[in-house]
């Protein structure tokens, strides 16, 4: 079920009034069953994943509990994990293994073939295992308790809001709010629609908008000239951030309907003023979910600079991974891993001698906009690996692009669409920079009725800019 | 009861705004020069019109034509248009303009389908014809329009009529020049078959010729050029004897009028060059046939 779809307007306008009307475990029943409804409307068959997820953590958490014996406890973690990752790893990993090991043998003149499965990626498999493996290692490094009641830990395993795009909530945020009577409140109401609004804005209005134009550029690679693909990227940075944050917002905002805080997943990333900062505000329940579970268990910044460097390497080559079975995505972490290692070798000099010297003079107000500049430009190179269909495609992007001679904009297409996509990129760029300058949130906050006024100004956007055409959400196929 | 209250408010003013919003938009459309918006909200009054879809859009240029021939010209040719929405924007300028002498009709828009038609729904606010188009192929589009009126402007049409503001759009044509790699690499399989006219399309086109001849008007249809490579004889010639035996009106055939690479945009279309070429064509047809016209 997408949240812009008419089927989803019809099933929250049930849940919300059901979910008020009950307490207690009636209400967490609720929440669940309303949760498999939303994932069963996908591929109800995909409920068994889910299932055998929640039950293996769950009874891997409580034996964890248990056993005080530290052998014992590491025994049910890794039978845990390996349970998680083996599912993730045959429904969204096995074929791209396979397809590679093949290719391998082919080269090494081994005929044997090893045939791939024929099944389809179940929706959000990436984000429901990794919250459910991060609960048991929360479990098993004594952060948490492990929950008792399985109806309260299968629901905090499938809420439907977070379930197939994140983001992705930890335990210790969620399970006691589960537990807690969430009460009807105006305000959570009033400011969960602002949220859920200016999340459909994201969605409907700047990343579908964007997609037409992002799609004919790169379906169309060799037709396009340098400045067309340059549109394309540009537009891609910002479709994939409205499609992205724009779901993680209608998912919290939904959350805070109903009562329940899940921290921000995305703080104007494009306003950072360094690649470090950029997965400091990017996806920020992934990145701390990397951060905690993979960068500090390979032995994050402890153990010397080198092991540092390869640690966030090895982190980020896996958070492609994460994002898909493919090379172009393995390599769009290995660049964003790449441009961190070269920023945390270079940050301490240039911060201690250039804009040290720079920050009493007026360039220093040119420094920040153009570390900005420069840290989107980078993320861009990203991108265009992560949106290529293969290397190749990526590597004549960045040919073409790098074209001095060919930035001709009378010979690139659907310019009504560009003008259309540049005037929405402004307005959130404008609207997000307000924020950071001003703390508009705070400003909102405590002027109800401007609050109110600014969410019926973003509806009519919605009406009068919107895509209707229930366009799926980029993440879900991760 | 302060849930209650902050809705109602949001509501109300969500209605005033998008009504403001709305209010302004609608007066862009009507001091917009865009072809469909000049219908509505100016007075025309042309003696000859041109309509069709995209390939009547990249063929006739009505400000040559009107060059030429000293009589005012328009076209109203729009990319996708069906029969039926042609139909709708030729009674809308009936009613509202005198009677032109000629409407010269591209034959590829006289097909089924309601493409496009969204794509104009800012003009629901002014024709009846249209609002019941929507309605009855579009209910929740309709529906969606009479909540929020700001609807009615969301298209890429809307953008074009914002283009178009102080802009005439009467020389949109195709700028683009195939080049002789283009034509070489065309093959076999690029040949483009016309369909003959369904059923339904050619009783709109026919309920058209009968009223429109009551009220004086010449139909003229024409055959666009299509490039010699992708064209098949027999069925260009199947698809006038059908289209003439069904309508008893003669097609002005320019299917092979075109040899000159350079004046197509592709294999359907002509750009610029290729619509100017056409034009004078036309000009000389009716100057020779019809030299009282002028």
């Amino acid at each position: 079920m997408l949240f812009n779809s008419i089927n989803f307007i019809i099933f929250i306008i049930f849940f919300i009034p059901l979910f008020f009307i009950t307490y207690g475990k009636t209400r967490t029943w609720v929440c669940l069953i309303s949760s498999y409804i939303f994932y069963g409307c996908w591929d109800y068959r995909y409920l068994l994943l889910i299932w055998i997820l929640t039950f293996v953590n769950y009874y891997c958490a409580i034996k964890m509990s248990v056993n005080s014996n530290m052998d014992k406890k590491k025994k049910f973690l890794l039978i845990s994990i390996t349970v998680s990752l083996l599912i993730l790893g045959v429904f969204k990993y096995y074929n791209f293994f396979i397809t590679n090991f093949n290719s391998m043998l082919y080269y090494a003149g081994v005929g044997s073939n090893f045939s791939t499965l024929n099944i389809i990626l179940p929706v959000g498999i990436s984000f429901y295992t990794f919250q459910a493996m991060s609960y048991t290692i929360d479990v098993y490094r004594n952060k948490i308790e492990p929950e008792n009641s399985l109806l309260t830990f299968a629901t905090y395993i499938a809420f439907f809001p977070q379930l197939v795009a994140g983001p992705i909530i930890r335990a210790i945020c969620f399970i006691p709010q589960l537990k807690a009577r969430q009460n009807f409140n105006s305000n959570n109401v009033i400011n969960g629609i602002y949220m859920v609004v200016w999340g459909y804005f994201l969605k409907i209005v700047v990343a579908d908008s964007l997609a037409f134009v992002v799609d004919v550029r790169f379906e169309n690679i060799e037709i396009q000239n340098a400045l067309s693909m340059l549109i394309g990227v540009i537009f891609y940075a910002f479709q994939i951030y409205g499609d992205f944050a724009g779901y993680s917002l209608i998912a919290i905002g939904i959350a805070h309907i109903l009562g329940f805080s899940f921290p921000d997943n995305f703080d104007r990333p494009y306003f950072s003023k360094n690649i470090s900062e950029f997965w400091q505000r990017w996806h920020i329940s992934f990145s701390s979910w990397l951060r905690d579970y993979i960068y500090i268990s390979l032995g994050g910044n402890r153990a010397g600079k080198i092991i540092m460097y390869r640690n966030i390497l090895i982190t980020m080559l896996l958070c492609g991974l994460w994002h898909g079975a493919g090379w172009n995505f393995i390599i769009w972490g290995g660049i964003n891993g790449i441009f961190l290692i070269i920023h945390r070798l270079f940050n301490s000099i240039l911060s201690k001698t250039i804009f040290q010297t720079l920050s009493s003079t007026l360039i220093y107000n040119l420094v920040v906009p153009m570390k900005i500049l420069f840290t989107f430009s980078f993320i861009c190179i990203g991108w265009i690996f992560f949106r290529s269909h293969n290397l190749n495609d990526s590597i004549v992007i960045l040919t073409k692009i790098v074209q001095i001679n060919d930035y001709n904009f009378s010979s690139v297409m659907q310019k009504i669409y560009i003008l259309k996509g540049m005037m929405l990129i402004s307005f959130l760029v404008f609207v997000e920079g307000m924020s950071l300058r001003f703390n508009t949130k705070k400003f909102l906050n405590d002027h109800l009725n401007i609050k109110i006024l600014w969410i019926a100004f973003i509806i009519v956007l919605i009406s009068l800019c919107g895509t209707f055409e229930n366009n799926a959400f980029i993440y879900f196929q991760f | 009861m302060g849930l209650l209250k902050n809705l109602l408010k949001l509501i109300i003013i969500f209605l005033i705004i998008d009504s403001i919003i709305s209010f302004a938009l609608l007066e862009l459309s009507k001091i917009s020069k865009i072809r469909y918006s000049r219908i509505y909200y100016e007075k025309i009054n042309a003696d000859v019109i041109f309509i069709g879809n995209s390939r009547g859009r990249n063929s006739f240029n009505a400000p040559y034509f009107e060059k030429l021939s000293g009589k005012k010209s328009i076209n109203f040719s729009y990319n996708a248009l069906p029969i039926s929405l042609a139909k709708i924007f030729l009674d809308d300028y009936l009613e509202l303009n005198q009677s032109p002498e000629i409407i010269f009709i591209e034959v590829h828009c006289i097909a089924e389908g309601y493409y496009g038609l969204l794509n104009f729904k800012q003009y629901m606010l002014s024709s009846d014809s249209l609002k019941k188009m929507v309605k009855k192929n579009y209910p929740k589009h309709y529906y969606a329009s009479l909540i929020s009126k700001s609807y009615l402007f969301n298209s890429e049409y809307f953008i074009r009529t914002l283009y178009h503001i102080t802009k005439n759009d009467q020389s949109w044509t195709n700028r683009f020049r195939i080049d002789n790699e283009y034509y070489n690499n065309l093959k076999n399989e690029d040949v483009f078959l016309f369909n003959k006219v369904d059923e339904s399309s050619m009783k709109i086109f026919i309920e058209m010729i009968q009223k429109y001849k009551k009220q004086g008007i010449t139909i003229i249809p024409v055959f666009a050029p299509i490039i010699d490579k992708c064209s098949n004889e027999d069925n260009i010639k199947n698809y006038i004897a059908d289209f003439e035996s069904r309508t008893k009106l003669k097609i002005l055939n320019y299917s092979k009028a075109v040899n000159d690479i350079s004046m197509f945009a592709d294999i359907l279309h002509t750009n610029d060059k290729g619509a100017v070429y056409i034009t004078k064509k036309i000009y000389d047809f009716i100057k020779l046939n019809n030299p009282a016209f002028f």
